[in-house]
């Protein structure tokens, strides 16, 4: 235990989300270890997407606490968990859409200059910080996009986007929301690659899947979240054993995963 | 006692008439999502139409019907030349063309009545109530009973009728409701014209409660119904509703009793500070937003 | 040159910096303001109190009212961070109106009478009368239009333009709203407030009727009708909308009609501003700035 301890990214510990009474998220813990992908998958309405918005800030936890390694951070507002080294994407995405695909990456890329009032006066965008951005483009891809809209990008580009807006914090964890759903099958493979890279990289990964053949195949682990409450947790061979997760999932109607 | 009264009553008789004003801006605000300011100026429209109608009638029941129909009108052009091509921009560009309109209407107003405050011919006197030691004026009766007359109406037209309901279904949810085959393009004409018709009657019954038509009338009415919307939690008509006579006995009685020096015309807006701090929601819930 | 074309020369310039102001809050924070006026007017009365009633010169109470006006400013942001859009709107009209009735029914503001006497600024020894002031007005408007161009190109313009487009988004990017949100009304009121200064200081008396909510409402329209979040658009704005009344004033009776009549021709058809993308200026010049 203090070996996995040691070499923990996230632990959530008992955390809880209600909205009035519909308890979102109950009662679930999990970490994500150092250098892992781990997977947060279930049915529609299990609470994933909740579980997210509570981790990186979006909404108060219930009840329960997170840990980003030594430092506790629930309750925190959602830029400064960011701050603290969390990255995220959304599910629907979120683009700065008025602004060029360059100055989405440079929002994330001036975090240190935000900290303080005098770093955040200079001008933004000196050569350094557009070759600075434009790496992180070319990372995800889409370098070749960079002066052009955000707003008139395909959805897999702006998952791409949002990816790239993430890095550019330089995050110890990075959370994706979804970030295959509603791509084709060729975009699915370069995403997956994508995700690989940025593991090997060194960056620790906790995402949201829907695809249960993408997730068995690119998480180390995965937690199976119903209802709010976690169902399972282990390998991916594990959970593709667990009678419970099959019922979760087979006996509710297949509409839940097609 | 008796004085208390009938500062209650008077209160009652003005929120009443901010109710009528306020139910218009609600119903659009539910349907549309736009904070209809022009609002105002139709029923300072509805103020002249009525008078001038009354002047050559001498019937109040004319006068109102008059105002009714050229406000219904004013408000569906409003709802058709400016508001529904705007609809797909952000919500403050259909609000200053709101306050534009308004500011036309004024202007209009003043140049074809005059810039003078306009009166009703005193043939309208009626014999006041006299209940124990209270009286109650003619003036206040007739406003109590045809807002009241015209709340029950509305309320039956809501809740009891398909329009209501294609209505409702309209404001809760625009596509899904032309999904179920409501014509909602329709339906939001109508609400501009029921709307636009009660601030006509709304118009009326103010020109004649302190006999005076003028083309700024609806200046101060423009700006505290949109406050007693928000506190009645905007789109919500009961909500809308219940705060407009709330406000109205609060200003009365501000008036009859208070010594301090509050301007009559901040308690709207006080009072919708205080709701925000408190219940952002407004008074009455309303899910959908 | 006439004093009438420097009189309303002065007038358009200090309505474009105020409007000016206003843009750093609607145009690059998004946070919609109808109480604009309200910081106009503050700045207004707190150089007429300072100057008359303490007997500071132009040359202190200006940075002094501006800075008053500023952090006054960024108490009444606060609603901002808690309501939004309509809502928001709602709440600076009543933030107008509430500031109004201060100085209208408070002793201490002078009441309806207002404040006069507030003194034409001196520079070595020469008093700043007409096309002096209104020399003093541009170099001020360009200095803060300068200033606008420097925020809209450092990393706080990045960050606050991002909240704009995405506030969810923006706070997953490290970008604290409630810091961002303040800022921007702290400096577009404090924009306010020096062209409050300047007004006070111009026409030399004030009265509560000169910071009501038909002048936010011109403000914001000048913003709107100039393109919003572009630096050039509210002084456009102004141009058009100051000269407007101006240009119709022979028509007496029709002005004020023609000017609304105007501003909804424009807003009707160019709802993104005559700056704005896809404008028919846009159209008509392609290569256009940013």
């Amino acid at each position: 235990m203090t070996m996995a301890e040691k070499g923990m990214i996230l632990r959530v510990e008992g955390m809880s989300r209600y909205f009035g009474g519909l308890k979102a998220v109950d009662d679930v813990s999990f970490h994500v270890s150092r250098g892992e992908i781990l997977g947060l998958i279930g049915p529609n309405g299990a609470g994933k997407t909740t579980c997210f918005n509570v981790i990186s800030g979006v909404y108060r936890p219930t009840a329960g606490k997170i840990f980003l390694e030594e430092e506790r951070i629930d309750g925190l507002p959602a830029h400064a968990i960011a701050s603290r080294g969390v990255g995220r994407t959304f599910q629907i995405v979120r683009p700065f859409a008025g602004m060029t695909v360059l100055n989405n990456v440079m929002v994330g890329l001036g975090m240190q200059r935000y900290s303080s009032f005098l770093k955040s006066c200079p001008v933004f965008g000196d050569s350094q910080d557009r070759e600075e951005a434009m790496a992180f483009l070319r990372e995800v891809g889409i370098e070749g996009l960079a002066d052009g809209s955000s707003s008139v990008l395909s959805l897999g580009n702006l998952r791409r986007l949002e990816i790239a807006r993430a890095l550019a914090l330089r995050p110890r964890l990075l959370l994706l929301d979804e970030s295959f759903s509603g791509l084709s099958e060729e975009e699915i493979q370069q995403m997956m690659e994508l995700v690989r890279n940025i593991r090997e990289r060194g960056f620790s990964v906790l995402l949201i899947e829907h695809n249960m053949r993408v997730a068995m195949s690119l998480c180390h682990r995965l937690v199976v979240l119903d209802h709010g409450k976690k169902l399972a947790e282990g390998s991916p061979g594990e959970i593709r054993t667990d009678e419970r997760v099959i019922e979760a999932y087979l006996g509710r109607g297949a509409s839940a995963h097609a | 006692m008796q004085l208390f009264i009938e500062h209650l009553i008077n209160g009652l008789a003005v929120g009443s008439i901010y109710a009528l004003m306020a139910l218009g801006l609600a119903m659009v605000y539910g349907i549309l999502r736009i904070l209809h300011v022009a609002h105002a100026g139709v029923y300072a429209i509805g103020g002249y139409v009525g008078l001038f109608a009354f002047q050559a009638t001498d019937s109040f029941f004319v006068a109102i019907a008059a105002a009714m129909v050229v406000c219904a009108i004013v408000g569906v052009a409003i709802e058709k030349v400016i508001y529904y091509p705007l609809l797909k921009y952000p919500p403050y560009v259909p609000l200053i063309a709101s306050i534009a309109i308004f500011l036309s209407i004024e202007e209009i107003c003043r140049i074809l009545a005059g810039p003078y405050i306009l009166g009703f011919p005193r043939r309208l006197a009626l014999s006041p109530l006299t209940l124990g030691s209270v009286s109650i004026g003619g003036m206040q009766i007739l406003v109590l009973l045809t807002s009241f007359a015209i709340l029950l109406v509305l309320w039956f037209i809501s809740e009891r009728t398909e329009l209501g309901l294609a209505m409702q279904a309209t404001s809760q949810d625009m596509a899904m409701a032309s999904a179920m085959g409501v014509n909602t393009k329709r339906i939001i004409s109508i609400t501009f014209a029921m709307g636009s018709a009660v601030a006509a009657v709304a118009g009326v019954l103010v020109g004649i409660y302190y006999n005076q038509v003028y083309p700024t009338m609806g200046a101060v009415p423009a700006y505290k119904t949109l406050a007693i919307i928000v506190v009645g939690g905007l789109g919500s008509i009961p909500g809308a509703v219940l705060a407009a006579i709330l406000l109205g006995l609060a200003e009365a009685l501000l008036i009859g009793y208070a010594a301090v020096p509050l301007p009559r015309d901040a308690l709207a807006f006080i009072a919708m500070i205080i709701v925000f701090m408190i219940r952002p929601q407004g008074l009455l819930d309303r899910k959908t937003r | 040159m006439g004093g009438y074309f420097t009189t309303v020369a002065t007038m358009i310039g200090i309505y474009a910096l105020v409007a000016s102001g206003l843009n750093i809050i609607v145009g690059f924070a998004g946070q919609i303001s109808l109480g604009h006026a309200a910081f106009f007017g503050i700045g207004a009365y707190s150089t007429a109190l300072l100057c008359t009633k303490l007997g500071l010169s132009f040359w202190w109470s200006l940075p002094l009212a501006t800075l008053i006006t500023g952090l006054i400013g960024a108490l009444l942001g606060i609603p901002s961070l808690r309501v939004k859009d309509d809502f928001l709107a709602i709440t600076t009209i009543g933030i107008n109106f509430i500031v109004r009735s201060i100085f209208l029914y408070v002793p201490f503001f002078g009441g309806a009478l207002g404040i006069g006497g507030i003194p034409t600024p001196t520079l070595l020894d020469t008093r700043l009368r007409g096309e002096y002031y209104l020399t003093l007005v541009l170099v001020l408007l360009a200095l803060t239009t300068w200033f606008v161009h420097r925020f809209a190109r450092s990393w706080t313009g990045l960050a606050t333009e991002a909240m704009r487009e995405e506030e969810t988004a923006a706070g997953a990017m490290g970008i604290s709203h409630v810091r961002f949100k303040i800022l921007a009304f702290t400096i577009g009121s404090a924009m306010a407030g020096l062209g409050g200064v300047l007004y006070a200081h111009f026409v030399n008396f004030i009265s509560p009727d000169d910071f009501g909510f038909p002048v936010s409402i011109m403000l914001l329209s000048m913003v709107v009708l100039g393109g919003m979040g572009k630096i050039w658009g509210p002084i456009l704005g102004a141009i058009v909308l100051g000269s407007l009344p101006e240009v119709f004033r022979p028509l007496v009776q029709y002005r004020m009609l023609l000017y609304g009549a105007a501003l909804l021709l424009v807003i009707r058809y160019q709802p993104q501003g005559i700056l704005g993308e896809g404008s028919l200026l846009r159209r008509l010049f392609p290569r256009g700035r940013r």
